[in-house]
Parts: C-alpha cells; sequence; structure tokens
C-alpha cells in the first residue's frame, strides 16, 4: 500500500460520499436519484471498508516485521 | 692593598653582566611566595609589583599577559621568575608566570575575575549552546591518569557506547596546566573536522588544585570555543569560572557522562513506549474512521428510506383523492347511472319513454324494456 496514494484516494472516495449524502439530503432530489445515491453511497462505503481493513492489516503486518 | 693578582676586578657593567649570568646559571628559574603589594600597570604592557613578608620586600617586573586575572594589594601570590639586575633600575625578579597562592587568595582572585568577565557578558545565558545529544563524535580534555577520566570513559560507555573520544592528555593542575588547556581548546577547535562538543573535566581537589579552571586564559579560552563545550572541575559545591563561562556545565565528571549521552536501556524503553503509542494511535484512527463510516451508512439509509416515505405519503393522499372520486364508490352511496342506448341519460329531456332503460346500481345493472302502454 501506498500510504501517500493511499490517503489521497481514501480522501476522494471520502469526499465522494460526503457528496452523495448532500444530494440525497436535498428536499429537490427525487426517488430515482436517490436510489442511485444510495447504491453509489453504498459502494463508497464497501471501498472505504476495505481500505481501512487493509491500513488495519498493514499496521499489523509491519509489527509482525518488528518482532 | 688595593688589588690582588687574583683578585677579581671588574668595571661596573662588567659586574652588572657577571652577576646577571651567575643568576641565569645557578637560578634560571625560581618559585617565591609572598604578599603582593605596590602592584602598577605601565603602559598597558607592563607589570611591577612587590611580594613581601613581614621582614623583606622584593620587586617584580613582567608583562599583563602572565596575570591569572585582577589582582589587588594582600593577596598571595605564586611567582614563578629569574632574578635580574638592571643596569639602571636596580635588581628585580623577571615573572615567567603567577598564580594566586592559599585559599583565600584564590577565592578573592577568582571573585574579582568573575566580575570583570561578568560585565564583559562572558557568563551570559544568551551565549549558551546547545549540546548534540547524543554526540557522536566528543574531544575530551582531561589527564589520562586521573580518576575523573576513568569514570567519565567508563559511564560513557556503559550509558551509551559507540561514542568516538578524541582527547587530548593535559595538565590538571599546577603552573603548566593553563597554558596546556588553553592548548587543547585551541587544537581542537582549529581540526578541519572538529568534535561535536568539547569535554573538559577534573576530579575534586583544593582550590588550589582547581585554580586553573578560574584562571583568566582558560576562563577565556573556553568561551571563545567555536565548538560547544561541557565542562565539570571537582565535586558539586565547586564551581569554577570555566564553568561558568561553558556552554553546559555538569557537577562533577561522571555527571558529564550522564548528560552528555541517554541512557541506553531508557532510550530503548522510550523507544517501545513510542511504538506502543503509534500502533494505538494508528488504531484509534482506523476506530474512528469506521464508526464515521458506519455512521455515514446509517444516515444514508436513514434519507433514502425517510424520502420514500414521503413519496409514500404523497401517493397515499393520492390515492385516497382517486378512491373518493372512484365512480364505484359514488354507486354504493345509492346512486344509480341510467342509460339508454348505451348513452347515460343526463337529463327528462333527453329521456326516451320508448327505449330500454340500463340502471347500473353498485352491485349490477338492471335491465328495463319499455312500457308499451298499448299492450298494458
Amino acid at each position: 500500500m501506498n500510504s501517500k496514494k493511499g490517503i489521497i484516494n481514501y480522501q476522494s472516495l471520502k469526499a465522494e460520499l460526503d457528496t452523495v449524502l448532500d444530494e440525497l439530503q436535498n428536499d429537490t432530489t427525487d426517488v430515482d436519484a436517490a436510489l442511485k445515491g444510495y447504491e453509489r453511497g453504498l459502494e463508497l462505503i464497501r471501498q472505504l471498508e476495505k481500505y481501512l481493513k487493509t491500513a488495519e492489516n498493514h499496521i499489523k503486518q509491519l509489527q509482525a516485521d518488528q518482532e | 692593598m688595593l688589588s690582588d693578582a687574583n683578585e677579581l676586578s671588574l668595571g661596573v657593567s662588567e659586574f652588572i653582566t657577571l652577576l646577571n649570568q651567575t643568576f641565569d646559571f645557578a637560578y634560571p628559574s625560581l618559585l617565591i611566595t609572598g604578599e603582593l603589594a605596590n602592584l602598577r600597570v605601565s603602559k598597558n604592557k607592563w607589570i611591577y609589583f612587590d611580594l613581601k613578608d613581614d621582614q623583606s620586600s622584593v620587586k617584580f617586573f613582567g608583562t599583563v599577559y602572565l596575570l591569572p586575572g585582577p589582582l589587588e594589594d594582600g593577596m598571595m601570590l605564586k611567582v614563578r621568575g629569574a632574578p635580574r639586575l638592571h643596569n639602571q633600575y636596580g635588581f628585580s625578579v623577571t615573572v615567567q608566570s603567577m598564580q594566586p597562592s592559599g585559599e583565600g587568595t584564590i577565592k578573592r582572585a577568582a571573585q574579582l575575575l568573575q566580575a570583570k568577565l561578568q560585565t564583559e557578558g562572558l557568563f551570559e545565558a544568551s551565549r549558551k549552546r546547545p549540546l548534540p545529544y547524543p554526540p557522536q563524535h566528543i574531544g575530551l580534555i582531561a589527564s589520562k591518569q586521573s580518576a575523573a577520566y576513568v569514570d567519565f570513559i567508563k559511564i560513557l560507555d556503559a550509558r551509551w557506547g559507540g561514542v568516538e573520544v578524541a582527547h587530548i592528555d593535559v595538565q590538571v593542575q599546577g603552573e603548566i596546566a593553563p597554558r596546556q588547556i588553553v592548548n587543547a581548546l585551541e587544537q581542537f577547535n582549529a581540526l578541519a573536522k572538529p568534535p561535536e562538543v568539547l569535554i573538559l573535566i577534573r576530579g575534586g581537589g583544593s582550590p588550589e588544585d582547581l585554580a586553573a579552571f578560574s584562571s583568566e586564559q582558560v576562563t577565556r579560552a573556553v568561551a571563545a570555543s567555536r565548538v560547544p563545550t561541557l565542562v565539570a572541575i571537582g565535586h558539586e559545591i565547586d564551581v569554577s569560572l570555566a564553568e561558568l563561562a561553558a556552554d553546559k556545565r555538569a557537577s562533577t565528571p561522571s555527571n558529564a557522562a550522564e548528560l552528555l549521552v541517554p541512557d541506553r536501556q531508557t532510550a530503548l524503553q522510550q523507544l517501545l513506549a513510542s511504538q506502543q503509542q503509534l500502533k494505538q494511535q494508528c488504531r484509534t484512527l482506523i476506530r474512528g474512521a469506521r464508526q464515521e463510516l458506519a455512521d455515514t451508512g446509517m444516515d444514508l439509509e436513514a434519507v433514502v428510506v425517510q424520502k420514500i416515505a414521503r413519496e409514500r405519503q404523497r401517493f397515499a393522499a393520492a390515492e385516497q383523492l382517486v378512491t373518493a372520486l372512484n365512480p364505484a364508490a359514488i354507486l354504493k352511496r345509492g346512486y344509480a347511472v341510467v342509460r339508454q342506448q348505451n348513452q347515460i341519460v343526463r337529463s327528462t329531456a333527453t329521456f326516451d319513454p320508448a327505449s330500454a332503460i340500463s340502471i347500473t346500481l353498485s352491485d349490477g345493472i338492471i335491465n328495463i324494456e319499455p312500457f308499451n302502454n298499448k299492450e298494458l
């Protein structure tokens, strides 16, 4: 995991998720768009979770290497 | 009988020359201790003074560079010099070196020198530079035979190890000590790649033993060092002027080693603690991010569910309206639809008594044939 690239990736995913959430909260968004947004939001959350899991494993790996 | 064949007969100058040659041969250097009197400085270059005891007084002559610091009449001085008879000014001792003698005088001389150097700003806190921690290359000025040297090296190695020590062996007491210490400081400073820090140490001793480290030359050399200095002289209670002029003072030579490098074991423990902290912080960070994600997921769902519920509400209202407007519901309330020839009869004017009638009720249709009045 390239940490700088990883962070940029994490930040951009997180930013997109925030945008999706903002759009969903907007009263003018219709149900079709809301459903699409919801799907995209879940996908982004899945990717972010995967990233965090990888980060956690990376820390464990580094610690194991140290020991 | 005015002369004898074997007797030496000399002119005045010859006599003086002979006497000086005899002095040079017999007493090239003498150590004389006495009380200072009539000190005067001429042209900021020459010094004249007397040393006396309760019975006698002797004149001395020298240069200001030999002064160990500010002096005042009444001080006990130990002066090394050569006796000389001048052809015009008479007898005097030409000073080679001089230093205060006796505890009281040494203390007083140190006080005067301290006040003078203080005024010059040599001991200012703002002059103090930080020492590298831990240094990799140090310059040590100490007597190789001293316990101070052994203690310092032993503690340095025990605590940290791997520090490159360049050592210049010097005498740490006596007349020659100040010159040797100053030379060592200058020598280290003149190196193309000087050590990162200079350490000047000496173990405990009497005020006279430690006097070199309160001399003006050594104090100035320490203050002038380009390389940062750490000075530890004597025991904790002894404070020399060189220590005051140093970038850092240690109470003892052992303490100097302790200040200079960290303890390996402690450093290792700190490193482990930092590692643990780092790991913990990363975990907390990830946990926080994960919680935030979970919250966002819940928000996301809530927003969509809410939106759908709102849509459903809007839809339900429409449904009610549609239901209310459903003709079947109206029929249920007892209304009927009358048709003739598949056309709804909306007015008595369009009713045709001769045509068949179809009446739609809520639960079915009644078909009525026209009445035939004739048949009736």
